[in-house]
């Protein structure tokens, strides 16, 4: 069978079932609610006006960054899991088409489907910026933004979620990746534990925002274009990395039955 | 029999359970001695392994394992109601985390690295030991109703977590705002460790913290009851579990 056929039909069957999933609306919502809760109302209505725009949108991005990933990661974590559950992991052994595929499709889909409501949300944001500054540079600065800042944190997350429940235990998955999320991305470095927060591995993206776009608002303060860069690779290179170790492992165990 | 059931539900659910909230507490206390080495106090990091982890882990732990059951349909078939059996379940789980805690406590008050509201100098220890339950017992009764009711309402585990995990951050990220806002007291999960209200505080700040933790176990009794309430309607079980 075509290789590319198989990736696409994969790819659409993933998306078109974590993109009708109710959950993952109603839980986007839920947490969009608690982000307008405190700050975001504020931020959407009278904000823009006194900042630079380039900023401005990287903030926005930024603010979505610190809560939205946790749905993403949280939701995405069954999606291999649900395989094993509902048995049909070993129809797709039996079925032709390389495993390799089967991973890429599920990864490419389900993700791609997480990042619609995100997407949708950040355009709010990105569509009060504009309507407030008149400005239609707001429109290319968001895109940039949301593929510098918010994408590439989201694959890094996804990655994780969808490859560590092979090997954990789902609700242990979601409570150390919800622990992680504080420890790795919020957490001061100052605090006297050590933490990846405030290393070119924070997906939170604040080494982007501070290089690209010149938002120094937050605990990394003005990074240079090289630093953006390398924490960009970094986060996109493990999320890489970590779908291969899954695909060794997936492989290693059919071989073992 | 009692006992038979006891160890069949164990069974059910598995090691993991029994050990994730010791791993927690073997984790912090590893981490504690790392503070402890490098002559930082370890008091507080350990006061947010009780206060702020342990709930976190037992919400998520406890939504999915009384939200689902593979073998469902069966289960409503049997004349033991399902509410009573989720119900021995998450008295089983939660039982045994604050059995944990509980000890946890103990050991972090003999060594000295309580971390603790007082309202006066002088106050018995076995009110001190009471206050120190209290920081623990609230927000993991909150966040295991909450993630239970969420679950069952949602008709979905992993949009539960999600959401329990949007609510565990939004409260550490925004306490300023939440201190300052009168009326989100009462779902104010983490004060002790991160405003910190800590040794002795003015009688008004500690009645406000009293209060507070009086509330959410309130609310979360009351959530309690609504998971309960869904818990006796076979269509919305059957559909959470085909929903997934």
């Amino acid at each position: 069978m075509n290789q590319l056929a198989l990736f696409s039909g994969i790819f659409s069957y993933e998306f078109r079932m974590q993109f009708r999933r109710l959950a993952l609306w109603i839980t986007f919502f839920g947490i969009a609610a608690l982000l307008l809760l405190r700050g975001g109302f504020r931020f959407l209505l009278v904000f823009a006006l006194n900042q630079p725009l380039l900023p401005l949108v990287a903030e926005w991005a930024r603010s979505l960054n610190f809560l939205l990933p946790i749905a993403a990661g949280v939701l995405l974590a069954d999606r291999l899991a649900r395989d094993r559950k509902t048995r049909v992991d070993e129809l797709f052994t039996s079925a032709p088409g390389a495993l390799s595929i089967r991973l890429a499709g599920k990864y490419a889909g389900s993700t791609l489907a997480t990042l619609i409501p995100i997407f949708l949300f950040f355009s709010i944001g990105a569509g009060s910026i504009l309507y407030q500054t008149h400005n239609l540079l707001t429109i290319p600065y968001a895109l940039e933004a949301f593929a510098t800042i918010i994408l590439p944190g989201i694959l890094f997350v996804s990655a994780f979620s969808i490859a560590c429940p092979f090997l954990l235990w789902v609700p242990l998955y979601q409570f150390l990746f919800v622990g992680y999320w504080f420890w790795g991305n919020i957490l001061n470095p100052g605090s006297g534990i050590p933490t990846l927060s405030g290393t070119l591995l924070t997906p939170v993206g604040g080494y982007m925002a501070s290089a690209f776009f010149g938002d120094n608002d937050q605990l990394i303060q003005n990074a240079t274009i090289t630093q953006g860069v390398e924490s960009l690779s970094l986060l996109l290179g493990i999320a890489l990395l970590v779908m291969v170790v899954l695909w060794w492992l997936m492989r290693w165990e059919q071989a073992r039955q | 029999m009692y006992l038979d059931r006891l160890s069949y539900e164990l069974k059910l659910m598995g090691k993991r359970v029994i050990l994730t909230p010791i791993l927690v507490m073997l984790g912090f206390a590893l981490i504690a001695v790392f503070l402890h080495a490098r002559a930082v106090d370890p008091s507080r990091t350990l006061s947010a392994s009780l206060e702020i982890i342990i709930p976190l882990a037992a919400g998520i732990v406890v939504a999915t394992i009384t939200s689902q059951d593979n073998a469902i349909e069966l289960q409503l078939t049997m004349p033991k109601k399902y509410d009573r059996t989720v119900l021995r379940r998450f008295l089983i789980i939660f039982g045994w985390t604050a059995c944990i805690a509980l000890l946890s406590g103990i050991i972090f008050y003999t060594l000295n690295l309580k971390f603790i509201p007082l309202s006066s100098p002088s106050e018995p220890v076995i009110l001190q030991l009471l206050t120190q339950v209290l920081t623990w017992l609230a927000p993991m009764l909150w966040l295991i109703s909450i993630g239970i009711c969420l679950a069952l309402l949602l008709r979905s585990r992993p949009a539960s977590s999600a959401l329990i995990g949007g609510i565990w951050i939004f409260e550490i990220i925004f306490k300023d705002y939440i201190a300052a806002t009168n009326w989100l007291h009462p779902v104010f999960l983490f004060p002790t460790t991160l405003i910190p209200l800590v040794g002795i505080i003015p009688q008004a700040y500690f009645n406000i913290w009293l209060t507070t933790r009086l509330e959410l176990i309130g609310t979360a009794l009351a959530v309690l009851c609504i998971s309960w309430l869904l818990l006796r309607n076979p269509e919305s079980l059957l559909k959470t579990a085909s929903e997934e």
